[in-house]
């Protein structure tokens, strides 16, 4: 049912798969956080706790970076799905307030997670 | 009737048009099937495509494996879509794949390494087509390595139970004289 070289085969596979994990690594972990509103944008280092205040069409939406993590705490918006959103922390991460057009990404090295899924 | 030095007698006509029937319904059999990750999906359908290549040989493999994803895309409802490019592409991929393996290789390798290999095939070329039309490389290879490791165990599945069919099927004439000879099988 099974033969030696299918065996063979199979060990060579894992093997494969094995190493490509070890030399991936974890990746995609975030190193910088980019804050971007209509007349603002800053970029700070996501593992040094900082508060910004950033002014929007609405008025100010607070965005707390700490513990290498980003989330809007508070802002002026009606649905308040931005705070609903919590805290970002790998690369290619976004948490955004639309109606007060306030853009938070975190950037780093590697892969970004994946954000999408077809079948 | 003869293409390409293919023996086409209606007999064997019949018998792919089966597999491509077999086929589909094992591809609706899968979708059923939970998996622990949503990207990982067993592959039964490859059944098929490894007996049509063991019976038959490749000409006979692609054209099954083309007309069962085809098929299967317009049931389902993905034809013309991502998901129906992605299976294609994976699908012709790792019946080009296995059928050089079962052409220079089998034996010694058995259904089961073929299968293994055409799964990675499958999976790395799904990924590369994403990579090329979708999301670019770096975004694709983080996956690589997970892509390979799930196809170990569905690819291992799926030539396990191609052996079984394989072994079971009532062929004749050439079809059971190269299965007999690519399985090291005692003629039947």
């Amino acid at each position: 049912m099974v033969t030696g070289a299918d065996r063979l085969v199979l060990y060579v596979l894992l093997g494969l798969a094995a190493v490509l994990f070890a030399a991936g690594g974890a990746g995609g972990t975030g190193t910088d956080v980019r804050i971007r509103g209509e007349s603002f944008e800053q970029v700070a280092p996501l593992h040094e706790r900082a508060t910004f205040e950033v002014e929007g069409p609405l008025g100010t939406t607070v965005v707390v970076v700490e513990d290498g993590t980003a989330s809007i705490v508070s802002s002026p918006c009606p649905h308040q799905v931005c705070v609903g959103m919590g805290a970002v922390s790998g690369a290619g991460q976004a948490t955004v307030c639309v109606p007060n057009r306030v853009v938070v990404t975190v950037e780093g090295a590697g892969p970004a997670p994946t954000d999408a899924v077809t079948r | 009737m003869s293409v390409a030095g293919r023996n086409l007698r209606p007999g064997r006509v019949a018998l792919l048009g089966m597999l491509v029937a077999v086929g589909l319904v094992l591809n609706l059999v899968d979708r059923m099937i939970p998996s622990p990750v949503p990207f990982a999906r067993l592959g039964l359908a490859n059944v098929v495509t490894l007996v049509a290549l063991v019976a038959f040989g490749l000409p006979e493999a692609l054209v099954v494996t083309g007309v069962r994803v085809t098929v299967a895309a317009l049931v389902v409802g993905t034809f013309g879509g991502p998901a129906f490019l992605l299976a294609l592409a994976g699908g012709l991929a790792s019946a080009l794949a296995m059928g050089a393996l079962v052409r220079t290789s089998m034996p010694p390798l058995g259904v089961v390494g073929v299968s293994l290999v055409g799964a990675a095939v499958h999976n790395v070329t799904q990924l590369a087509v994403v990579a090329a039309l979708f999301v670019g490389a770096t975004a694709a290879t983080g996956l690589l390595p997970a892509a390979l490791l799930v196809s170990a165990p569905a690819g291992f599945a799926t030539g396990i139970v191609a052996w079984l069919v394989l072994n079971r099927l009532p062929l004749d004439g050439d079809a059971a004289a190269r299965r007999d000879l690519k399985l090291r099988r005692e003629s039947s």
